[in-house]
């Protein structure tokens, strides 16, 4: 077989080569460089929205951390003015309630008094009408016609009166 | 030593020869693009299998070579040419292990593809700085300078395409020699019985180093300069 010498330069063979140089770089550029380029962007891609979307969730999160905070400091601050409300409420009710008990017995503590003096006044004044029928009797057995009827009705008079004093209750 | 075979010639401008570079540069190209298409198929975002793993490796180590010798700008478009280029040189001459003449062992691919880095310069030049100071260029730093400046500026692509075929064709007369070294060594061993016994096993270790280690190294050292110099063209 025919051979070329071993350094031999002829533009026909060299026009192939640089053919053939063309032909493989648009080749390796199709089928190796464009599709394997794309998805390393579209990975690159992915991953810097994957950054992204992390990064808007955080802020989202420390946002809402924020405002629930807030609401918790609010509602604690609310919290305590009900109670203490309440409790004021409470305080006020229960005094009036134990005013009201306090007169009530107060006045209940009146009424029997009152009940019990009248009753007095009534049990002194039977009795002021009972010992002046007995000391009478008693009286006029004791002085029957020695006395007229005009001393007798003076000295009953002045006994009656005598009832019931101090005197008397000695 | 005998260049590439010359299985015919087109009957055309006193007969075009098909040489043995121009045949395996296209079953390089097949074998390549098929590579290439097995790699990227079913390219997926999550839970990539292996090949995709191979070619985004790839893809993305070219990629960064390209932005650290050449800057971000410029990967979209050198990229996938350095890519074409450093698969084509790397399997070109690794082509050699599995039996065909390697296609950078011919001086027609290398210093084809350093005229194409020259150009590649000339072009930058002009593109980025202006026709004006193109020409100037050459007169830099002083007149005199500038049958120099012209020399280096063919000195670039000519050290570039010779390098290349230089260390591969360089493996092949060696690994040759080395071949006919031990079958002469084997029959005096024998007393003139021609049965190589030396030629089992030594060469491989050469082969080692004139076709692994030589191939990849010349193939980076091809992309790598051809980025050094478009990109200081570009440049300055």
């Amino acid at each position: 077989m025919e051979h070329e010498s071993f350094i031999s330069l002829g533009v026909w063979q060299m026009i192939n080569t640089w053919i053939n140089l063309f032909i493989l770089y648009l080749l390796v550029k199709k089928f190796l460089f464009k599709p394997v380029n794309k998805i390393l962007e579209q990975r690159k891609a992915a991953a810097d929205s994957l950054i992204d979307d992390a990064q808007k969730d955080r802020d989202e999160a420390a946002e809402i951390k924020e405002t629930y905070t807030a609401q918790m400091r609010q509602a604690k601050l609310e919290a305590g003015e009900i109670v203490k409300d309440a409790s004021q409420k409470a305080e006020k009710k229960a005094d009036a309630i134990v005013d009201a008990a306090k007169k009530q017995a107060g006045d209940l503590i009146e009424r029997a008094q009152r009940d019990a003096e009248r009753e007095k006044k009534k049990a002194i004044n039977e009795a002021k009408n009972e010992i002046s029928d007995i000391a009478l009797q008693i009286a006029s057995k004791v002085i029957e016609k020695e006395m007229s009827e005009e001393d007798h009705e003076k000295l009953m008079e002045q006994f009656i009166d005598n009832v019931g004093d101090e005197s008397w209750q000695k | 030593m005998e260049g590439a075979r010359i299985f015919f010639r087109i009957p055309i401008f006193g007969g075009l020869p098909v040489t043995e570079t121009m045949v395996n540069s296209w079953i390089l190209i097949l074998g390549i693009t098929l590579l290439c298409v097995f790699l990227t198929r079913h390219l997926k975002l999550k839970e990539i299998t292996k090949r995709q793993a191979i070619a985004e490796w790839a893809v993305q180590a070219v990629n960064d070579l390209v932005t650290e010798s050449m800057g971000k700008a410029h990967v979209k478009t050198y990229a996938p040419y350095i890519g074409a280029l450093f698969a084509f040189s790397l399997f070109g001459s690794l082509s050699s292990l599995l039996g065909m003449k390697p296609i950078t062992s011919d001086i027609n691919t290398t210093l084809g593809w350093a005229i194409v880095t020259f150009v590649m310069i000339q072009y930058s030049k002009i593109k980025y700085h202006g026709i004006k100071q193109f020409f100037k260029g050459f007169t830099e730093p002083i007149f005199v300078m500038t049958p120099l400046n012209i020399i280096s500026e063919f000195a670039t692509p000519l050290s570039l395409g010779f390098r290349h075929f230089g260390n591969i064709a360089a493996g092949t007369v060696i690994t040759s020699l080395l071949y006919s070294a031990l079958a002469y060594l084997s029959s005096v061993i024998l007393g003139g019985i021609q049965i190589p016994f030396m030629q089992i096993g030594l060469p491989a270790f050469l082969s080692i180093y004139f076709d692994l280690f030589t191939s990849a190294l010349q193939a980076f050292i091809f992309c790598m300069l051809t980025m050094a110099y478009v990109s200081s063209a570009i440049d300055d």
